[in-house]
């Protein structure tokens, strides 16, 4: 039997993950003092590495999700069989120097296998596995994306690419993550209980995180909300309706909207469009603000709460609302982030773990603990430290379970322990929550009592050792000092000013960009952008032109209907499943998606006309792709159907004539026929004495023309 | 070497589950047992150092194949080319055809791609990360290959099945910058005992059906190419002579020698080639004395194809088809050959000052190249006035002395192959320095080597074992990676049935699953094997521009010379093998569809080239074609065949 302790006790602190050097030196404390000494601009320039870990699990699991809606529609959106095939996004791009990995994915099984290899990318991201590739990589799938077809591209998709590449900078791995865990396992390695119960490492780490793209990040969220309010000039901004007109569009109107639009006086809504205005203002600068920065902090994130919420809550703008409040997490204070972990450190959540000293599976178990533990709830007790074990718990109970012991004295055992642990840990209840479902307990004892039994065993093919030795006394060689200077740490050093440079010039790029997208900017400011600056800015798809619903808010609004027939006659939209409906008044909007919404909203323009041609292919086979061999289109127009939002006060618009896409065969009776246009009357003199028919003239809809 | 000695690999918790000795609850040896041993003996195994040298041999023909088409980027590979990537994904050359390249347009981005193509290659070569370099080597080869597949040739298809095939090999076992890392991890002892106890080689053989799988299609390769070489030239001797009269093809000596060689030089080669070709198919699956019948079709096959490669250019061909048989040198070839290696290496003593743990660190290295055991390690002794020099080596024979970066060198003689990676060391700027580096990490005993990260180690450390699971886990994948090989030999069996006419009908698969195409279709697996079958060509040709620049001058972009409709030229054309191809298939009526690309690519040719003044208003493309007489005879005249023009060309 190998003896893991004697194997274990040199520590390899040279294979260690160093923290990623910044531009101020390493320093242990925290708090207001740090701040005095470091100066005003590094306030600016730092930001707290726990919310680092926070938001990359966020934006991760933003891309997850953002990835698995775009598979669910891969066919049509990505694939040859859809409406744009990458031969012709490539042959007539959409945009200057587009890239995408994407495009080499013809078919759907080719486009899936992509999809599955870009979502592998982003769970090791999300989940802080050799995050540095991973978020490089995960930059480069979600520009890739977004590049493969920019007709679904938007301001929220904008908005990811530019922090996914902003924080490429940013330390995001060094908590919360996979490599800070294996990290600090290879760091220390503890065997026995003073040792677990040992978080002078963890208290002492440096939290701060400085680098000038903190500022650069302040700088870009504060552009997007700068020109988002001084281009917002128009008339529905100035008169306060903005709002009105923006859930009167049905493309893009939740349910909410829609109740709110039907329910809410005029009068909510000016307050919602000035308020609007003022929030972006205020959000424009207030991350600038040089003093009682922890507290604007704070309140930026609230105010991005509430206008991105209310947003989000009204329209599907895609992911643009959740990543603009997502960016605030990252420039909270650690004073907040102690805060928070207050609520987890609560005493009600404190836990004495005795385990079984002589398992090397249990002793992993308990490091595992020790290191998701970080509000420090666990206290560990070896099952052969007699002397510090309650009196009443048997001996024999120590050896057959590991044993919890609540704050109030209580004893747990068995899965009920592990449910405790769980318990104890930030969130550690989410995937044990089973345990305490009906079956779900018995389930788990089964398998405690599988896993317990055999501990021994299988701690031996773990490799971990049947027992644990106590390591000699030493402990680790620089417990308690200043860590020395080192090769791989000046290697580091010296990688910090390359990387501060990259950022100062993505800075410029950007800026000078920003000066050209924006007419506010523009007009004042005349700047040759050379073209490094337009690949920097194009390739990535991370433009700087924010006027999103500005000048005006969008008065009219229009939805694609497809007025198709079967080979049995039937009339039918393949997108709704029923037949084509040419009102453009729904009563709750049409329920579409951001990419759908983007998609049509764009084919109608007439600089997108050669784009069409690929949807009519799309209907011609779409029964295939559907597997409904009986709902064949022989013929279809395809038609934008539009109108003016209807007046404060009134249910309907004045609907506009439908704008016919593209066709295919010959639609008799066609759906549209009423809301077209009437053709002037034909100039023919009546017959003498000849008496002409009597026409009863057309019905019009209601509200129709 | 003991073979119950634990190995390399296992120290190092890497353990190839191929090379696991048999387990202790052994069935008993039966007929069954002892065939099957038999045939995995036979047609299975490989020495570990003979996979290490394929994969240096495999990754610097990877790599060569790739850089020489770096000129030809632009032509061939990008969209100023004459074949745009959108063309390509709009009209594809094939079905189940997928290309990291087709998402490249510009010029730049095919650049950057073909760059990390080619320091994957590099990284191979090396062995950093082997098993992922290779899988990355591959899927960039084939989408390089896929990009354009007019120019794809059996060369390219022979160097896609060898890297595919050794995918499923343990590459890195032997002569790998992993097998170092691996071995310093999983062994550091530093006291004088343990550095002189000679390190346990890695020398288990590897038994895998990929190896099988390799021997076959070799085997495969060479006999289709015999049996379809049944053509009137192949049977009347006079094959070779019209594969050196391939203008396209020949090189400078093949041009050099078709003056001069009498016909019964071209027989004696058609014959011969076709006698070496019919051999080696044999020699591969003879299973008696394997390691010497495979060395023999060795030697047949570098006399065979070097000469072919001397004559004519067939792209990677040649060098593929050589390549392979470093996998296949016997365990016995090794350790005749060790001896010959170690009489020419100095036997040297390298002192380790103990108390210098940058002189720990350098003698745990160099005792990890140290292949033949010829640096023996004994102890330098200093004080703090006169601290031990880290680097300090002494001639065992002479009793010779050598400090610093001298030493270095004389310890890099003494290594297998080490002298040259070391050869800087001898420019004085960096002898100079290394030399100062040197001292200092002899007078600063402890704060360099913490600095450069080496910490003094335990004397003898208990040796981490690697764990069952890791055992089991390892044997898991070796089990799926046998099943992966297994697959793959079944939809090439399918596919060998399915294009080689020289299969019986009744074994002519009628039908197969749609996916077992794509399986082979996708990495561009093929297996007809007829090159230059049933008959070589007998004729020859070229495109001719015949342009007319801006300023009057008859210009051909393609020769960047005035238009010549001269056939057989005294040196051959002097294109490479990839302007060969294209010059020979792109007059074909099946590329007709891409004849615009090909106009709109000569059109803007200047831009390539960066010489406005050869930009063309008006030319015609020529196709210049020639039958090849028999041998003795009169040449025919050429003729021309007008493929397509822009503007009118007056004169």
């Amino acid at each position: 039997m190998t003896e893991p302790a004697e194997t274990a006790a040199v520590s390899e602190p040279e294979e260690t993950e160093p923290e990623d050097t910044d531009l101020e030196p390493t320093t242990t404390e925290d708090g207001p003092r740090r701040r005095e000494r470091a100066g005003f601009w590094t306030d600016f320039l730092t930001v707290d590495r726990r919310w680092l870990g926070v938001f990359r699990i966020l934006y991760g699991t933003l891309l997850i999700v953002d990835l698995l809606r775009r598979w669910a529609v891969a066919r049509f959106y990505y694939t040859n069989d859809g409406i744009l095939p990458n031969h012709f996004s490539l042959f007539r791009p959409m945009g200057g120097h587009l890239f995408s990995l994407y495009h080499a994915f013809s078919s759907l099984g080719e486009v899936s296998v992509a999809f599955a290899v870009t979502l592998c990318i982003f769970v090791a991201f999300t989940l802080g596995y050799r995050t540095r590739l991973f978020h490089i990589l995960s930059v480069l799938c979600i520009t890739s994306l977004n590049a493969r077809n920019i007709f679904v591209e938007n301001g929220g998709t904008v908005v990811v690419n530019i922090l996914g590449v902003w924080t490429m900078f940013m330390p995001l791995g060094s908590r919360f993550s996979i490599d800070a865990l294996r990290s600090s396992l290879r760091a220390h390695d503890e065997h026995t209980a003073r040792e677990l119960n040992d978080r002078g490492d963890e208290r002492s780490r440096n939290n701060s995180f400085t680098s000038v793209v903190v500022l650069a990040l302040i700088l870009q969220w504060s552009i997007i909300y700068f020109f988002n309010v001084v281009h917002k000039t128009g008339h529905g901004w100035r008169n306060g309706s903005a709002i009105y007109w923006f859930v009167q569009q049905n493309r893009i109107v939740t349910a909410f909207g829609v109740w709110m639009r039907t329910h809410m006086p005029f009068w909510v809504f000016k307050v919602m469009t000035k308020g609007a205005l003022g929030l972006e203002g205020v959000l424009s600068c207030i991350l600038l603000i040089p003093f009682a920065r922890a507290y604007t902090r704070r309140v930026a994130l609230l105010l991005a709460l509430a206008l991105h919420g209310g947003i989000a809550s009204m329209s599907r703008l895609g992911p643009f609302s959740y990543v603009m409040t997502m960016q605030f997490v990252i420039h909270l204070a650690g004073s907040d982030f102690d805060y928070v972990a207050r609520w987890f450190a609560r005493p009600a959540r404190a836990r004495t773990v005795i385990y079984d000293a002589d398992c090397g599976l249990c002793l992993y178990l308990c490091r595992l603990l020790k290191r998701l533990d970080p509000c420090e709830r666990l206290t560990f007790i070896g099952n052969d430290e007699r002397e510090r074990i309650p009196a009443s718990i048997a001996s024999s109970l120590l050896d057959e379970t590991l044993v919890v012991i609540r704050p109030d004295g209580s004893l747990a055992t068995e899965e009920r322990a592990v449910f405790e642990l769980a318990r104890a840990l930030p969130f550690g209840v989410l995937p044990l929550f089973w345990l305490r479902l009906p079956g779900g307990a018995q389930l788990g004892r089964y398998l405690y009592r599988l896993v317990a039994k055999n501990r021994l065993r299988i701690s031996a093919w773990l490799g971990f050792g049947e027992c644990g030795i106590p390591r000699p006394d030493g402990g680790s060689a620089l417990e308690g000092s200043e860590p020395p200077r080192s090769l791989r740490g000046d290697v580091l050093a010296a990688v910090a000013p390359i990387r501060e440079g990259l950022v100062l010039l993505l800075m410029l790029a950007l800026g000078v960009q920003a000066l050209g997208d924006n007419p506010w900017a523009n007009t004042r400011i005349h700047v040759r952008r050379p073209e490094w600056v337009a690949a920097v800015a194009e390739y990535p798809r991370i433009y700087q032109g924010w006027s999103m619903f500005a000048p005006e808010p969008p008065y009219d609004d229009g939805h694609l209907v497809v007025d198709g027939r079967t080979e049995d006659g039937r009339k039918l939209d393949p997108f709704t499943g029923r037949e084509p409906d040419f009102d453009p008044y729904p009563a709750a909007g049409w329920g579409d998606d951001q990419l759908w919404c983007d998609y049509t909203n764009r084919l109608r323009f007439p600089n997108n006309a050669p784009n069409r041609v690929h949807l009519r292919e799309y209907l011609l086979r779409w029964h295939e792709f559907m597997n409904r061999p009986h709902d064949r289109l022989v013929s279809f127009d395809v038609w934008w159907v539009q109108g003016k939002s209807p007046e404060p006060g009134q249910k309907r618009g004045q609907p506009l004539p439908p704008e016919r896409l593209t066709s295919s065969g010959t639609v008799l009776d066609s759906g549209a026929t009423p809301w077209l246009p009437k053709p002037p009357p034909p100039s023919v003199p009546p017959l003498v004495g000849q008496q002409r028919p009597r026409q009863a003239p057309p019905r019009a809809p209601v509200g129709g023309p | 070497m003991d073979p119950g000695e634990p190995t390399l690999g296992e120290q190092a918790g890497n353990v190839d589950p191929s090379s696991v000795q048999p387990s202790p609850r052994r069935k008993p040896v039966t007929a069954g047992t002892s065939f099957s041993r038999f045939l995995a003996d036979t047609y299975a195994t490989a020495d570990p150092r003979s996979l290490g040298l394929f994969r240096i041999a495999l990754g610097i023909l990877l790599f060569v194949d790739a850089a020489r088409r770096y000129p030809d980027l632009e032509a061939h590979y990008a969209n100023t080319g004459w074949l745009t990537n959108h063309f390509m994904l709009f009209r594809p050359m094939s079905s189940y055809l997928f290309s990291l390249y087709l998402a490249c347009s510009t010029p730049g981005e095919v650049k950057v791609l073909f760059f990390l193509q080619l320091l994957v290659d590099l990284l191979l070569i090396v062995g950093f990360r082997t098993r992922l370099m290779h899988l990355f080597a591959l899927l960039l080869l084939v989408s390089l290959n896929s990009r354009n597949i007019m120019l794809e040739n059996g060369g390219w298809v022979v160097l896609t099945l060898l890297t595919t095939w050794s995918l499923f090999l343990p590459l890195n076992r032997r002569f790998s910058v992993d097998a170092v890392l691996a071995s310093l991890r999983g062994d550091r002892s530093v006291s004088l005992t343990r550095l002189n106890t000679p390190l346990a080689r890695d020398t288990r053989p590897v038994v895998s059906l990929a190896v099988t799988a390799l021997i076959l299609q070799w085997a495969v390769i060479y006999y289709f190419n015999v049996v379809h070489k049944n053509g009137s030239q192949w049977r009347d001797g006079t094959a070779v002579y019209y594969f050196f009269q391939q203008d396209r093809m020949v090189t400078w000596l093949g041009a050099w020698l078709r003056d001069f060689l009498p016909v019964v030089a071209y027989k004696a080669m058609t014959f011969g080639a076709l006698a070496i070709e019919g051999s080696v198919a044999l020699l591969l699956v003879l299973p008696f004395k394997p390691s010497y019948t495979r060395m023999i079709a060795w030697a047949l096959v570098c006399m065979l194809h070097l000469s072919i490669d001397a004559v004519v250019q067939l792209g990677p061909f040649s060098w593929a088809m050589v390549v392979m048989f470093f996998a296949l040198v016997p365990r016995e070839l090794w350790e005749r050959l060790a001896p010959a290696f170690k009489k020419r290496r100095p036997a040297l003593d390298f002192v380790v000052a103990s108390d210098n743990a940058v002189s720990l660190a350098m003698a745990r290295v160099i005792k990890r190249f140290d292949t033949f055991n010829q640096v023996a390690f004994v102890a330098g002794v200093g004080n703090e006035q006169e601290p031990a020099a880290p680097c300090s080596a002494i001639d065992r024979s002479s009793g010779q002395r050598y400090q610093g970066a001298l030493a270095l060198r004389r310890v890099a003689e003494a290594l297998p192959f080490g002298s040259l990676p070391w050869l800087w060391l001898a420019l004085p700027p960096f002898a100079g320095v290394a030399d100062r580096w040197l001292q200092r990490a002899a007078a600063d005993t402890g704060k360099l080597a913490a600095y450069c990260g080496v910490k003094p180690q335990p004397l003898d450390p208990l040796e981490k074992e690697p764990s069952p699971a890791k055992h089991f886990f390892t044997r898991v994948a070796w089990v799926a990676g046998e099943c992966g090989v297994l697959f793959l030999m079944v939809c090439c069996a399918s596919q060998v049935l399915i294009e080689n006419a020289a299969v019986p009908p009744q074994l002519k698969l009628k039908s197969r699953p749609e996916w077992m195409t794509a399986v082979i279709v996708y990495p561009r697996l093929f297996q007809g094997w007829s090159m230059f079958a049933p008959s070589p060509p007998t004729d020859d040709g070229r495109l001719v521009i015949d342009g007319r620049t801006k300023d009057g001058r008859h210009f051909d972009p393609l020769t960047g010379q005035a238009p010549s409709f001269d056939v057989q030229p005294k040196g051959g054309y002097r294109m490479n093998q990839i302007w060969g191809d294209f010059h020979r298939r792109v007059a074909e009526e099946r590329f007709r569809v891409y004849w615009p690309g090909v106009r709109d690519f000569i059109k803007n040719h200047h831009l390539i080239t960066d010489r406005p003044e050869d930009e063309l208003e008006a030319f015609d493309v020529w196709f210049v074609s020639e039958q090849i007489p028999p041998p003795g005879e009169p040449k025919t005249p050429p003729t021309r065949r007008k493929l397509m023009s822009y503007g009118v060309v007056k004169d």
